[in-house]
């Protein structure tokens, strides 16, 4: 696993992860257990992590994966502190670059943004996957055309545009209080 | 392209720092003109935003998927009796 995890991610995600519960969420597990954790709440924990490792990698090509096991035990460890509403005492080691951060807004969604992501996931599945392909799983259009199966990049630009005005306008027509919301 | 599309692709790329130097500060100055621009801007990258917790909620999806595995396929029962130690049954 000490390898620019970028790569093996964009290859084969569902794999490294499958390798990444083998190797440590056992580790994980006593050590939430030890913070006061139950089972459920290791497991819901350590999905996060590895979401925070997925995003990480998407955010930094070269961001390396040397030690799995310490890098997925702190990440963990922050996502059970910041569950329990805890702020999370400085250290030394704390700057800008910190490697084990965690995006301000993994736990702040408000209940109105469940119910826009909610109308969302229902606007159209197929214009979702292209945007999230885009914007969250931060694919180029080259590699959009490909896997969607678009005549050229340029036919992937314009649906992806399309697939934003098709959002938007929904959005906008589901939701009373979108202004709102969207401010 | 559309009119529409052709703006949405420019805030794309300011949303997205791919403006040159003076293109930027061209959309900049525009953006200090039209609150309309601004507001468009504004939608836009809150739909971006909302448009990553889609994703992050489709990969939990993916993961909850994978923990259930984890968790009862018979080849993984070394994983499964290292997390028993830790729980319990």
């Amino acid at each position: 696993m000490t390898t620019f995890i970028y790569h093996r991610l964009q290859q084969n995600r569902e794999q490294v992860f499958r390798e990444l519960y083998r190797s440590c969420y056992p580790a994980v597990a006593k050590k939430l257990k030890d913070l006061g954790a139950r089972g459920e709440d290791a497991r819901d924990i350590f999905q996060d992590a590895l979401i925070v490792l997925y995003e990480k990698s998407r955010q930094d090509a070269s961001f390396r994966l040397d030690h799995p096991r310490a890098y997925l035990c702190e990440v963990s460890r922050r996502l059970w502190l910041r569950k329990q509403g805890s702020e999370l005492p400085l250290t030394a080691g704390d700057s800008e670059d910190d490697q084990f951060a965690i995006p301000d807004d993994f736990y702040a969604s408000s209940t109105n943004d469940h119910r826009l992501l909610r109308l969302l996931e229902r606007a159209g599945q197929k214009c979702l996957e292209i945007l999230q392909a885009f914007y969250y799983h931060e694919w180029s259009l080259g590699e959009i055309t490909r896997q969607f199966g678009y005549s050229s990049v340029r036919s992937a630009t314009v649906q992806k545009y399309k697939c934003l005005e098709k959002v938007r306008a929904f959005a906008h027509q589901k939701t009373e209080d979108y202004a709102e919301a969207m401010d | 392209m559309p009119k529409l599309w052709t703006n949405a692709r420019r805030i794309d790329r300011y949303l997205r720092n791919q403006l040159s130097a003076p293109q930027r500060r061209f959309f900049e100055f525009r953006l200090g003109q039209d609150p309309f621009l601004r507001k468009q801007v504004q939608t836009q990258r809150r739909l971006y935003q909302l448009i990553r917790l889609t994703g992050r909620r489709a990969l939990k999806r993916d993961l909850r998927r994978v923990h259930h595995d984890m968790m009862h396929q018979p080849g993984e029962g070394q994983l499964q009796r290292r997390i028993e130690q830790v729980f319990g049954r």
